[in-house]
Formats: structure tokens, C-alpha cells, sequence
């Protein structure tokens, strides 16, 4: 008997656990934005699957990176830019008076098309972030950076030379450099914008290794111009055109079996 | 048919070319030696017209810190030591103030304000150094004496920096003209301040942004050490404005060469001292007056050479240039 109900808790924990974590980590709901008279999304509404990778495509000036930059408010910087309708992460509107999106660029971080780090030393730019969000501790950044760049695979190659330029990296290990930085405030979502377009072949294979190492503890959203990174790296795919969400599905299905004329047109390189 | 034509046309329009392609050089090449030549004659001007008197004090010249022309004594260390404290103040209050100014207006700033402060900051530059010793003694040296220099002195008076027992507050002196300098040089710092943030890339901006950084942050910890090379650079593009600037310092200074670390009390820097006392000067204070020149030459050859080992310096060791 009390096996019994022991057991039908823990099938019950199980569902609890499987409900939590069907539910989307991110949803934008009916989003249009505007750069000032050029509408640049249209009526988008997606989800974003928690601790699975999605991927963006769709041909340049599609509304990709407006979405993406859309989901850590970075599009705010845009003078005259405009946004309607709703996007929600773990359930808060994160375009609502009260979030405040200094705080929430801190969960949701952003590795950019271009390496970006900061002319200060490898280990500065790790420091960078926890340093402003209060953490001052010599040892506790020392676990941090070391951390991080384990993590990103990174440490092997400059765990002797933290001190210098990080400018002075090849344009790979840069790039592992700046999604290192963002690891380090321990974001929940990462935002790629197409992280690997500066790349060559092999530094962008180290990349796409990394974020399927990175998928189980966080939700990552890429943007890709590339067919094959999407398919080898991500577990959904959304299509973009003209401003307009046109298919989202798992990326089997996208590639396979795509459901609109304009995706497979698309994927096989008929346009775009 | 055409082809031999067309061979006989190119050469005599060559020659035309070739001509006037060397008389091009040649007129270039003079500009460029002539200034090297102003430049030599200069220098060695300055040498030769002050020799009889630095040559015979020796480094008793520089060092000396009494300058009393009636009895002969020539020490130029307290115009150094004038003229380095007013740039100093220069520097401290309009260095940062350009830097606070084209930082405000390239990033904190709404965007149409940029282009107003923008232009009254270029105008700045335009006012002639008269206008500013005369706005200095009009209005600034009456208000600092009654209003200001007071309070500096009972609250910082003991340190011996701001005011002395016996001495009465005049308002002029080296506080006074070095606060002016500094308004002089803002417009040299915030122009060269705001190219240089202007080119810093976004993405470092955003980059910071991204990381949970809020604009300020990102603007001191990165923006503008990314930019410090050309900051640096245009600092002492000021520096080298106040330690040369004459009119204004003269009006201002109060005059007189003595060795005091008391800012409120008068001064002199070379530039000053050559100015008030050369139209009247004979023989051996003429040449040491020359003598001071010479070494405001030399401080502003050398200002120029630090600045350009210092940028260069700075942008190795944050690894933005090879």
C-alpha cells in the first residue's frame, strides 16, 4: 500500500517535472517592431523550447536579428525603434514598466557576429561581468575565470597567459572568450547572433561543440546563415521571411520535410 | 592606322605632365623644408642669443630660485615651477572636464544635443586668449576673491597650499590663471575626446550592455579605455596650449617670479615673465629672457615626444596596436 502510493508520487513528480519543463523558457506572443515607419516583424509569435538550442535562418534583412535582439531588449538602443505585443520569459513580460533591462540582460546574455572582447587583459574580460554585479573577491573571480574558460574550452590554451591582451587571440578562441564572458554572470538564456559567421571551419566545429555541451544547462537561441550549422547544432529551427515567422518545427522536419513552399526553397538554396 | 596617331599624341601630353609633376614636388618639398628649417633656426637662435647668460650660470640658471633683474640674478626655476603648477591645475580641471563633456555627449546625451554642444565647444576655440584675460579679470578674479578663495583659505589654509598668514587675497594668481587655462584647453580635449569615442566600435558598448552593465559602466570601464591612446593624445595636446598660452596668464599670474607653493598668491611662468619684462629689457636680462624661452622650447619639444611614446605605449599594452 504504501509502496503503492510511493510509487504513484513519483510517476506523479515525474509529470510535474515533464509539464515544467515542456513549458517554454521564452514565448513571444503576436510581437511587431518597428524601426521607425519599417515594420520589421510581423505578428511573430514563437516559443522558445527550455534547454534545447534554436536556430533562426532565413536570407538577410528577414527580421532575425531584430527577433533575437528583441528577446534581451537590445533593440531599446535603437533610436525611434517600437515594439507591440508580448514576449515572456519564464512567464514575465519582459517588456512590462518594472523589469528593468540592465537586470535582465544579466539573465539573458549575447554572444555576438563579431568577437568582441575588451581591450583589457583574458582574464579582465571573464572579471568583467561579476565584477559589476558585486563580486570583488580575488579567489572567487580566480574560480570564476577558471571556470568559465574550462567550460568554453578555452583554458588549455591561455590558462598561462590570463594576464595578457585578449586581443591578441586568433578570432576563434576570441569568440570562446566572449561566450566565456557571458557564462560568467550566469545567464539562463545565451542569444548567438550568428557567433560563427567570422570563423573558419575548424574554430566554428569547437563552437557548435560547446553549445551542444551548453544545452543542458542553458536555452540557447542562434542565429545562422549557415544550413549545416543548424542542422548539425540545433534542435529546432525557425524559418523567417519578410518580417514573418513561416515555419517552426523540430529541425528534422524543417530540413526533411519542411511544410511550406517558400522554408524548402529556402533550405535548398533556391533563394536567400 | 589609328595606332601610330595615337603613339605621337601620348608623349608631348607626357611631358606636359612630368613637368608640371615635378614643379608639384619641388613646391612640396620646399613647404616640408622649410618648416624643418624655421624650426633649426630657431632653436639654434634661441642658444646663441641666450648663451652669454645660460652658458655663464650654468645649470645655476634652471636651478636658481631668485629672479630679481635689477641686481642681475637670473634663476628660472620659479617661471618652471609657475608654469608647470598653472598647467597642471589646466589639466586637472579642463582635461576633465573635456573628457566629462564628450562623454556625456556621445553617449549619455539625447541626440540633439550633440550637435549645439557640439559647435560651442568648437567655438570656444575660437575665442581669442585677450577675451579670456579679460573675462578672467573682469568678472572671474572679483567673484574667486570674494566668494571663493576666502572659504578655500579657512578650510584648507593650513596645508600651505591655499593662502599664507600675512598675505591678503588679491584674486589674481596661480589658481586664477591656471582655472582659466583650463576653460582654454576644453575645447582641445572634448574635440579630440569626442573623435576618439566616436570611433570606438558599438559592439564594445553593446558587448558590456549584453553582459548586465548599464551605459555608465560600460562607457568608463570600456569605451573610453578603448579610446585612452587618443584621449591621452589630446590631454596633452592641452597640456602643450597651457604651458605656451601668454596672454591670458599674464593678465591673471599677478607677476612676480618668487618660489611659493601658495596657489592663491601671484606667480609668473615663462611665457608670462618674457612677455612683461622684454620691451624693457637690456643687455644681460634680454638675453636671459631669451634664456627662458629657450627652455619653454625645450619643455614643449619634450611634451610632444612624451605624448607620442604615451599613446603609443598605452594602445600597445592594451593590445589594440602591434
Amino acid at each position: 500500500m504504501i509502496s503503492e502510493r510511493t510509487k504513484n508520487f513519483a510517476a506523479a513528480m515525474a509529470i510535474v517535472e515533464e509539464i515544467e519543463h515542456a513549458q517554454p523558457k521564452i514565448r513571444a506572443q503576436n510581437v511587431d517592431f518597428y524601426y521607425g515607419a519599417f515594420h520589421a516583424l510581423k505578428n511573430i509569435s514563437l516559443d522558445i523550447a527550455r534547454h534545447r538550442i534554436t536556430a533562426l535562418i532565413g536570407p538577410s534583412g528577414c527580421g532575425k536579428s531584430t527577433f533575437l535582439r528583441s528577446l534581451n531588449r537590445m533593440n531599446d538602443l535603437i533610436d525611434g525603434s517600437r515594439l507591440e505585443g508580448k514576449i515572456t520569459l519564464d512567464g514575465t513580460d519582459i517588456y512590462s514598466k518594472n523589469v528593468d533591462p540592465v537586470a535582465l540582460r544579466k539573465q539573458v546574455g549575447m554572444v555576438f557576429q563579431k568577437p568582441n572582447p575588451f581591450p583589457m587583459s583574458i582574464f579582465d574580460n571573464i572579471a568583467y561581468g561579476p565584477r559589476i554585479h558585486g563580486i570583488r573577491s580575488k579567489s572567487d573571480l580566480d574560480d570564476i575565470v577558471e571556470d568559465c574558460l574550462q567550460r568554453s574550452f578555452l583554458w588549455e590554451e591561455v590558462k598561462d597567459k590570463l594576464r595578457q591582451s585578449a586581443m591578441a587571440l586568433s578570432g576563434g578562441q576570441q569568440q570562446r572568450l566572449c561566450i566565456a564572458r557571458t557564462l560568467a554572470v550566469e545567464p539562463e538564456v545565451i542569444l548567438m547572433d550568428e557567433p560563427c559567421s567570422a570563423l573558419d571551419p575548424i574554430a566554428t566545429g569547437r563552437i557548435e561543440d560547446l553549445m551542444l555541451e551548453l544545452r543542458e544547462q542553458y536555452t540557447i537561441v542562434i542565429v545562422t546563415h549557415n544550413m549545416q550549422q543548424a542542422q548539425r547544432a540545433s534542435d529546432y529551427t525557425a524559418f523567417f521571411y519578410l518580417g514573418q515567422l513561416i515555419e517552426v518545427n523540430t529541425t528534422e522536419v524543417i530540413f526533411q520535410a519542411p511544410a511550406k513552399k517558400e522554408t524548402e526553397d529556402y533550405i535548398t538554396g533556391r533563394f536567400g | 592606322m589609328t595606332e601610330p596617331t595615337q603613339r605621337t599624341t601620348f608623349p608631348a601630353q607626357g611631358n606636359r605632365i612630368k613637368i608640371a609633376d615635378k614643379l608639384f614636388g619641388a613646391a612640396t618639398f620646399f613647404g616640408a623644408a622649410f618648416l624643418m628649417v624655421v624650426v633649426l633656426v630657431i632653436a639654434y637662435q634661441l642658444v646663441t642669443g641666450s648663451w652669454a647668460e645660460v652658458g655663464k650660470d650654468g645649470t645655476a640658471f634652471f636651478t636658481g630660485s631668485d629672479w630679481n633683474a635689477s641686481a642681475e640674478k637670473y634663476g628660472a626655476l620659479p617661471t618652471i615651477w609657475g608654469t608647470l603648477l598653472t598647467s597642471l591645475i589646466a589639466i586637472l580641471f579642463g582635461g576633465l572636464t573635456g573628457v566629462a563633456i564628450s562623454a556625456y555627449l556621445v553617449e549619455l546625451a539625447p541626440k540633439w544635443l550633440f550637435k549645439p554642444v557640439s559647435f560651442l565647444v568648437d567655438l570656444l576655440a575660437a575665442i581669442p586668449s585677450i577675451i579670456f584675460g579679460l573675462w578672467g579679470r573682469e568678472e572671474l578674479v572679483p567673484y574667486l576673491r570674494k566668494g571663493v578663495y576666502p572659504e578655500l583659505k579657512s578650510v584648507f589654509g593650513w596645508t600651505g597650499w591655499f593662502g599664507t598668514e600675512n598675505s591678503p587675497i588679491v584674486g589674481n594668481g596661480i589658481l586664477t590663471a591656471g582655472l582659466v587655462l583650463g576653460v582654454m584647453i576644453i575645447p582641445t580635449v572634448a574635440a579630440v575626446t569626442r573623435e576618439m569615442l566616436l570611433v570606438v566600435p558599438k559592439t564594445m558598448r553593446d558587448g558590456s550592455l549584453a553582459l548586465g552593465s548599464n551605459k555608465t559602466e560600460a562607457l568608463i570601464k570600456v569605451q573610453i579605455p578603448y579610446a585612452i591612446g587618443g584621449i591621452l593624445g589630446g590631454l596633452i595636446l592641452g597640456l602643450g596650449r597651457a604651458l605656451g598660452e601668454t596672454m591670458a596668464v599674464t593678465m591673471l599670474i599677478g607677476n612676480n617670479p618668487v618660489l611659493s607653493k601658495d596657489l592663491l598668491g601671484p606667480g609668473a611662468t615663462l611665457a608670462s615673465l618674457i612677455a612683461t619684462n622684454f620691451a624693457d629689457a637690456t643687455n644681460n636680462t634680454r638675453t636671459a629672457l631669451i634664456g627662458l624661452g629657450l627652455v619653454l622650447f625645450c619643455f614643449t619639444l619634450a611634451i610632444n615626444v612624451l605624448a607620442r611614446y604615451l599613446v603609443r605605449r598605452v594602445r600597445q599594452r592594451s593590445g589594440l596596436s602591434a
